[in-house]
């Protein structure tokens, strides 16, 4: 008996090791004069990586490029660098990481092996004033823009318009996402604004302080403090932090504007006027903007530089789709990339992506005008 | 509680709001304790648990969201998938002679890692449709009481139930009684697998599920174990269960409570969470001891 | 009568009997080896290059003088949740007093004191209040996760850097194989030729009869937590000096990889007479190879979580089988 169970272990170690093998074996199956290129995301699983996953396979072939995938931890800097630097090892040309994470301690790894290294929807904001001149840093694309203030202020108008009268203020805490104070305070002097010349009826009443999630769902709490509120701002992830406690606490007769998008029918079906109608709004940015860290690490390994190159790294803005009503909903859903996860839906095509390189006689104007072009207008005049 | 929260000018404690959520919270809470409490109970550590819990809420909640199946199917699949798991977990762990640390580690791993094989890597989320519907209050109450009752008929009215407290008391004597340990670890398994996929069917219906990796169940597991401390001692005044219930609900009070206090979800809570139950298990540890002094100076008192 | 015949026949036949013998630290080493050649094979060589060998030397290090560290208390068959967390408060801490004194001296002091005093809550508490250890160690974890989530929030910022003193010569090749070496040998003499190892395995094996042979149990748990203390401080320098930086998840996930460290190099848990010095050391190179190997070889990230976990659950099958009648605990 006892040998038995000792064969049948072994032999499931060596079918194990045999698959291994084959599936390895079948990994390596690129061609040698590809570019590797290492891209470092923050989740594993989910829309977003299908969608950067089929954009950039979608363009992989027309660039030369091959790329290896390793995901980061948005806590741990040394599992980061470990990550980075299995990247290096495996042969990688240049990085796109989406965390600035042990970004001085990656980069001085980059410089050891001679690669580069380019940030995607982040905005580097704590080492980005320290990393702007180094030579392998290639420049990072926001997700979104860099200033919370103008979405604080959109958003502002939209509550005004739409007569709500008692919002609840929710964001993250500001150690993590400081720019979610400047949206905080835009808002806020929008509503003030508008109360300075409304009727006393008309005044809209903004939550006194703005609730902070220390990356936990909404406390239930939260609707006996705040008992009258018909609408919340959520500048941080509301999707996945604010409405399911709105669903167990049957409160999804309030308003949710927020950050943040998901796939899942659960939010889409009740989205503007369809089903409970909570979420009002909803925002992300497009995968497409990977194209930015990408061809300006292009660039810098095939020894190509813009005619209009910037003297240092750049911190670029992208475009975000704001999803307000049904009828943006359908057309996401009919014609964005990252709900359908299909390259053909893509805002650029591969060749569009090359034309953008240097040595194609793109300009840095250009690429940056490519990554601000996807909005939802874009979108919906594609 | 009531009174430290009133002692900070925090009025709202009380409130229907809070205790619906506590109750929601405490039910939740005492479904898994009562699981990971029947295998220390027969002296075995799952560590396996968490993880089976989450994969058994992925794969019932998606077959019955795809088959546009009702809550009922959603429950009837939650036990069912519970319990094929918890068995498959039973086998290896009594047929491999492997540590059941080790072994449910093992099996966590593996899985953890189904969890990103099937479905699309999309996890679990339907907290908003009808099959979600006992993750609420009051039909939250439906899943803790079948489980509560599975854990008390288990744990009093059956020949391995009463057989695995000798296990847990000394293993190899029971054993050389001729005491069928693997029959035992069987059972046992099959009634936490009913109780996980309980638990599956109300953590599934509260929170949005992603994918896990590299132990992070564990994480899961930890966080629903001090109730299981607590409602030892607890239960030493009446049946177990109970007492793991009434930790449960005690466990929600007090986090409610710090939410209101303005302390949820930061490091605070987490030290006042730790301070508690150490003191707490200290406590009960001494309680024994305490009693015995008392006694022995009413003794001398009335001698 | 039967054991001796046994014995006989298992000298009788040499090799045989000594593959019998040791039939579960072979499976282990057989495991690290099939590692190596695969990824040699699959990796196109990168697994080789100095690159690699220096970011493998950089990784095995931190995982190395804590999994050396730790085995003075798995081998009582106790574990410790609260060591990742207390990597990360203690990295934190380094940071602020380097930031503030500039001297490595002071930090390293400043948190081998806190490392040698939870090592003495670990093993004294829990023995004076009657607690399973594991209790006092859960209190470690939500204690000091709580501390390192405030030291980060009270910095306004989701990270801290090391801004007054280089910490990066601890992060150089040379000075890393030189610790783990160093904490290697001490480990391995304690382990092997002092009282500490002795009694730490006899109380994994039976407390009760250790503390009956005129042992101070109590006594012992406390050295070996401390023993593990030590480790725990040595292995933040070289957490620290990897970034620089450390962060409110620093360390988080070293408590369970420690354990998977472990469990590789074919040690059970439950700790006794056949924990040995080489089953942290295979554990730690196989555990480490196989993050590393994976990526070189380009595999999926999903699919990496399924290899890991049949070779880990196939590994565990070969290597920590129990032959007693009784199943084991």
């Amino acid at each position: 008996m006892k040998k038995t169970f000792k064969k049948i272990i072994s032999l499931m170690l060596i079918a194990v090791i045999v698959v291994s093998c084959m599936s390895l074996s079948a990994c390596n199956g690129g061609n040698g004069e590809t570019i590797k290129i290492g891209i470092g995301l923050y989740q594993d699983q989910g829309p977003a990586v299908t969608a950067t996953r089929a954009f950039l396979d979608g363009i992989s072939q027309e660039l030369n490029c091959e790329f290896t995938y390793v995901t980061l931890s948005q806590t741990d800097e040394a599992a980061n660098k470990t990550a980075a630097q299995q990247l290096i090892s495996s042969g990688c040309k240049g990085l796109i990481l989406t965390m600035d994470s042990a970004t001085e301690a990656i980069l001085e790894e980059c410089a050891k092996a001679g690669i580069y290294l380019g940030g995607y929807l982040s905005d580097y904001e704590q080492s980005f004033d320290s990393i702007k001149s180094n030579p392998n840093f290639v420049g990072t694309v926001v997700d979104g823009r860099y200033s919370g203030t103008a979405w604080g202020e959109e958003i502002a108008e939209r509550i005004i318009n739409e007569g709500y009268k008692n919002i609840g203020m929710i964001k993250f805490p500001s150690f993590a996402f400081p720019h979610q104070n400047e949206m905080d305070s835009a808002f806020r002097a929008k509503i003030d604004e508008y109360n300075a010349t409304a009727a006393d009826a008309d005044k809209i009443t903004v939550q006194a302080q703005t609730t902070e999630l220390m990356f936990q769902p909404l406390s239930a709490d939260y609707f006996s403090a705040n008992p009258d509120i018909d609408a919340i701002y959520g500048m941080c992830a509301g999707v996945d932090f604010i409405y399911p406690t709105l669903t167990q606490n049957n409160k999804t007769n309030i308003k949710l504007y927020t950050a943040g998008f998901s796939v899942d029918d659960s939010v889409l079906n009740n989205f503007g006027t369809s089903g409970n109608g909570c979420f009002q709004e909803l925002v992300f940015s497009n995968v497409e903007a990977i194209t930015y860290p990408l061809v300006m690490l292009l660039n810098k390994i095939e020894g190509q530089e813009f005619s209009d190159n910037p003297s240092e790294a750049q911190r670029v803005d992208s475009s975000q789709i704001r999803i307000t009503n049904n009828e943006e909903l359908n057309t996401v859903k009919e014609k964005s990339m990252y709900y359908t996860g299909k390259f053909e839906n893509s805002f650029l095509s591969a060749s569009d992506v090359s034309a953008l390189l240097a040595k194609n006689g793109g300009t840095h104007e250009d690429l940056v005008k490519a990554v601000q072009s996807m909005s939802t207008e874009d979108l919906e005049a594609k | 509680m009531w009174l430290i929260t009133a002692a900070f000018g925090v009025n709202n404690f009380v409130s229907p709001i809070i205790m619906r959520q506590v109750l929601t919270d405490g039910s939740l809470t005492a479904i898994i304790a009562l699981a990971i409490y029947l295998q220390f109970k027969n002296g075995r550590f799952d560590f396996s648990g968490g993880a089976t819990m989450i994969l058994t809420a992925i794969i019932s909640g998606n077959i019955t969201y795809n088959a546009g199946g009702n809550v009922f199917m959603f429950l009837g699949l939650c036990v069912a998938v519970g319990v094929i798991l918890s068995l498959i977990t039973s086998v290896i762990y009594s047929f491999s002679h492997v540590p059941v640390i080790i072994c449910t580690i093992a099996v966590t791993l593996v899985y953890e890692a189904i969890t990103y094989l099937i479905f699309d890597a999309k996890g679990l989320n339907i907290i908003s449709y009808e099959i979600a519907k006992f993750g609420k209050f009051p039909f939250i109450f439906i899943p803790l009481v079948i489980a509560i009752l599975f854990f008390l008929f288990y744990s009093n009215f059956t020949v391995e139930g009463k057989r695995g407290k000798l296990l847990s008391m000394g293993q190899k004597s029971a054993v050389n009684i001729g005491i069928a340990e693997r029959k035992n670890v069987i059972s046992c398994y099959l009634i936490t697998g009913i109780i996980l996929g309980l638990g599956a069917l109300v953590y599934g219906s509260q929170n949005i599920i992603s994918p896990q990796s590299n132990l992070s169940t564990s994480s899961i597991l930890f966080s629903y174990i001090v109730p299981v401390f607590i409602g030892m001692f607890l239960g030493r005044a009446s049946v177990d269960a109970i007492g793991i219930t009434v930790a449960s609900v005690g466990m929600a009070i007090m986090n409610s409570g710090l939410d209101c206090l303005g302390v949820g979800g930061g490091g605070v809570q987490q030290i006042i969470f730790g301070i508690f139950m150490l003191a707490f298990y200290a406590f009960s540890g001494q309680i024994d001891k305490i009693k015995s002094i008392f006694m022995r100076k009413t003794l001398k008192n009335s001698i | 009568m039967q054991q001796a015949i046994k014995n006989t026949s298992n000298s009788q036949n040499g090799l045989w009997g000594f593959i019998k013998t040791n039939i579960f630290d072979i499976f282990s080493v057989m495991g690290l080896v099939l590692c190596i050649v695969i990824f040699t094979i699959t990796s196109n060589g990168n697994l080789w290059n100095s690159y690699n060998i220096s970011i493998l030397i950089e990784s095995v290090c931190v995982y190395m003088i804590l999994a050396l560290g730790a085995l003075f208390v798995y081998s009582m068959g106790y574990m410790d949740v609260s060591v990742g967390v207390q990597l990360g408060v203690y990295s934190i801490l380094m940071i602020f007093i380097l930031n503030a004194t500039g001297s490595m001296a002071l930090a390293f002091i400043t948190i081998l004191v806190l490392a040698l005093l939870c090592g003495a809550f670990n093993g004294a508490v829990a023995v004076w209040l009657g607690l399973p250890s594991i209790v006092t160690s859960l209190f470690l974890m939500f204690v000091f996760g709580g501390i390192q989530y405030i030291l980060i929030e009270q910095t306004g910022s989701n990270m801290i850097s090391v801004k007054n003193y280089d910490i990066s010569k601890f992060a150089d090749s040379t000075v890393m194989i030189i610790a783990m070496v160093a904490v290697g040998l001490i480990v391995f003499y304690a382990f092997n030729f002092t009282k500490l190892g002795k009694y730490t395995r006899g109380i994994g094996s039976n407390e009760t009869t250790t503390a009956q042979c005129g042992v101070n149990t109590t006594l012992w748990k406390v050295i070996a937590y401390m023993m593990f203390g030590v480790c725990v401080a040595i292995a933040s320098v070289f957490l620290l000096a990897r970034t620089g930086s450390a962060g409110k998840g620093t360390g988080s996930t070293y408590a369970m990889d420690i354990m998977l460290c472990i469990i590789l190099g074919g040690m059970p848990l439950s700790g006794g007479m056949s924990s040995k010095v080489r089953s942290a050391v295979i554990g730690t190179l196989t555990y480490v190879l196989l993050s590393n190997g994976l990526t070189l070889s380009g595999v999926d990230i999903q699919t990496i979580h399924i290899i890991k976990a049949v070779i880990f659950l196939a590994i565990v099958l070969l290597t920590c089988r129990d032959k007693n009648k009784i199943l084991p605990r």
